[in-house]
C-alpha cells in the first residue's frame, strides 16, 4: 500500500485535476437560491436546475458590478471557473459575471411587487408628508463619489448655505445597493436633528436603477422618520422608489432646488419686512402725533385760561359794537349839522352880502323897482361890512340889467 | 438662532404692525424687537458656510465632494 496522502494532498490533487481548460470561464445557467451577501461583501449562493446544485462565490469586486439584484428563485446565467475550496473540500464556481436571464421575468416580478406595496397603501397621495421650509440639516443619501452628491451639495452652497449636509455614504449599483440604501434610511433616525432626506443618484440605465425597486429600499422610505426626496435621475421611468417617496425630483439638483429655499428670495422678503415694518410704525407715530395735536386743541379749549380769554373777546366785541354804534350816531348827528349849516349859509343873505350884493332899502322897504324912488330920497344900503346912505340923484329904467344874462350884445331888440 | 422661527417672528410683527391696534409704545417695542430679527436673520444669512459632513462609521468628517474618496 503507497503511503497515504493527507486531505490537503489529496485536494489539491483535485484541484489541480479540475483546473482545466474546459472549468475555466465557462457559463452556466440556473436558478438561483440561497443568495446571501457577507457583509464583506462577498456573495454567496447556490445555482441549481431539476436535477443538480452547485455552489458559487462571487467576490465583492466583481459584485460591484452587478447590474441587477439577485433574489433567490431568479433564473441566471453565471460565468465563472471552476476551483477547490480546500477548506471545506468542496468544489465551487468562482463567478465573474451573473446576468438575469429574461428581464421579462423580472418585470413581471417589479409589476407585482408595485401592485402589492400599492395595495398596502404605500404609494398614497394622502400619505406625502410636506418638506420643511427651512431645513437645518439635509441629509443626502448617494454615492461619495458620484455626479449627484457634488450637483447636490453645489446647489446647495448656492441657494441656502445655511443647512448642514450629512452625507451618508451609499452604494447605488449593484447587489449591494439595496441593503446598503436600506440600512442608510433606517440610521437617519439615529439622527433626530436630519430635517429631510434626499436619496439619489445620477442616471444610468434601468437595470442600473435596479436598487430603487427593491422591496428592502421602499419599505425603508416609507418608515424614514423624516420627509424623503427621491432622485434617481430617470426622466422617464419611474421606480417605486420615486412613488413611495414624499417628492419625486428628476435630478440631483433639482432635489436640492425643492429642499432648501432661496437665499436670494429670502433676503427680498426681509427687505419687503423691513419697509412694512418701517411704514407699520412711522403710521404709528404720526397718528399718535395728530391726536396728540388734537389734545392739547382741545385741552386749550377747557381750560380756565381758555375761558377768561373767551369772556374778555367778548367783552371787547362788545366795547368795539359800543363805539362804533356812539360813533356812527355821532356822525350822522355831525354830518346833519353840516348839512344844515351849509343850507342855512346858502340862503343867509350875509352870505349874499359877501359876494359883493347889497339891500338898499328905502322908507324900511327894499328898494326893488327905480319907480319906487323918487329925487332926493334917502337910501340906506346895507353892505357886507357896513351901511352907506346916498341920495337919489337920478332913475332910469334899466333894460340891460333884466336881459337874458347869457344875451349875446346886438341880440336885444 | 433658529432662522425659521425668527422669520416667522419678524412676519408677525410686521403684519401687526400694519394692521395691529396698538399702543404706540408697545408699538415701539414690536418695532425695536423686529429690527433686531432682522438683523439677526440678515446676519445669519451674510455669515452662512456650508457645512458638508461625511458619515463614516458613525462618525462624521468634513467632506467635499470635488475630491473623490
Amino acid at each position: 500500500m503507497a503511503k497515504p496522502l493527507s486531505v490537503f494532498e489529496l485536494t489539491s490533487i483535485v484541484r489541480d485535476a479540475l483546473s482545466i481548460e474546459r472549468l475555466t470561464n465557462v457559463w452556466v445557467s440556473g436558478e438561483l437560491s440561497n443568495f446571501k451577501v457577507h457583509t464583506s461583501g462577498h456573495c454567496y449562493f447556490t445555482l441549481k436546475d431539476e436535477r443538480a446544485s452547485m455552489r458559487m462565490v462571487m467576490w465583492r469586486s466583481k459584485a460591484a458590478s452587478l447590474t441587477f439584484r439577485p433574489l433567490d428563485g431568479m433564473k441566471v446565467l453565471a460565468r465563472g471557473s471552476i476551483s477547490v475550496y480546500e477548506r471545506d473540500g468542496n468544489y465551487q464556481l468562482y463567478v465573474d459575471k451573473l446576468e438575469p436571464v429574461g428581464l421579462g421575468s423580472l418585470y413581471l416580478a417589479l409589476e407585482q411587487l408595485k401592485q402589492r406595496l400599492a395595495a398596502e397603501g404605500l404609494f398614497r397621495t394622502e400619505r406625502k408628508r410636506p418638506l420643511p421650509g427651512f431645513p437645518r440639516v439635509v441629509a443626502v443619501l448617494t454615492s461619495p463619489t458620484g455626479a449627484a452628491v457634488r450637483d447636490i451639495v453645489t446647489v446647495m452652497e448656492r441657494r441656502w448655505p445655511l443647512a448642514r449636509v450629512l452625507v451618508f455614504p451609499v452604494v447605488v449599483q449593484g447587489a449591494e445597493a439595496a441593503p446598503s440604501i436600506a440600512s442608510a434610511l433606517s440610521a437617519v433616525a439615529d439622527y433626530p436633528e436630519i430635517d429631510v432626506v434626499v436619496l439619489g443618484r445620477g442616471g444610468g440605465s434601468l437595470e442600473d436603477l435596479w436598487a430603487f425597486n427593491d422591496e428592502l429600499v421602499v419599505r425603508a422610505i416609507f418608515a424614514c422618520p423624516v420627509p424623503v426626496v427621491s432622485a434617481v435621475g430617470h426622466e422617464t421611468d419611474f421606480t417605486l422608489a420615486d412613488l413611495v417617496a414624499d417628492l419625486r425630483a428628476p435630478t440631483p439638483s433639482a432635489a436640492a432646488l425643492s429642499v432648501v429655499p432661496d437665499r436670494q428670495e429670502i433676503e427680498r422678503h426681509l427687505t419687503q419686512l423691513a419697509s412694512r415694518m418701517q411704514r407699520g410704525i412711522g403710521g404709528k407715530i404720526s397718528t399718535s402725533r395728530q391726536y396728540l395735536d388734537y389734545l392739547s386743541v382741545r385741552f386749550q379749549s377747557v381750560s380756565p385760561a381758555h375761558a377768561v380769554a373767551r369772556k374778555q373777546q367778548t367783552a371787547e366785541a362788545l366795547l368795539l359794537r359800543m363805539q362804533n354804534a356812539v360813533e356812527r350816531r355821532l356822525q350822522g348827528a355831525g354830518a346833519s349839522l353840516a348839512q344844515q349849516a351849509l343850507r342855512l349859509q346858502a340862503i343867509s343873505p350875509l352870505n349874499v352880502l359877501a359876494r359883493g350884493y347889497s339891500v338898499t332899502r328905502v322908507g324900511g322897504n327894499v328898494l326893488k323897482s327905480e319907480g319906487d324912488v323918487a329925487l332926493g330920497d334917502t337910501l340906506t344900503t346895507t353892505l357886507y361890512s357896513g351901511i352907506v346912505y346916498s341920495v337919489v340923484t337920478g332913475k332910469e329904467e334899466a333894460h340891460e340889467l333884466r336881459a337874458d344874462p347869457k344875451g349875446i350884445r346886438g341880440n336885444r331888440g | 438662532m433658529n432662522f425659521e422661527q425668527t422669520l416667522k417672528e419678524l412676519e408677525e410683527i410686521a403684519a401687526k404692525l400694519e394692521h395691529g391696534d396698538l399702543a404706540l409704545e408697545e408699538a415701539l417695542s414690536l418695532y425695536v424687537h423686529g429690527v433686531e430679527a432682522l438683523q439677526a436673520c440678515q446676519a445669519l444669512l451674510a455669515e452662512a458656510e456650508q457645512k458638508v459632513e461625511l458619515l463614516v462609521k458613525e462618525t462624521r468628517k468634513p467632506f467635499s465632494p470635488q475630491a473623490p474618496i
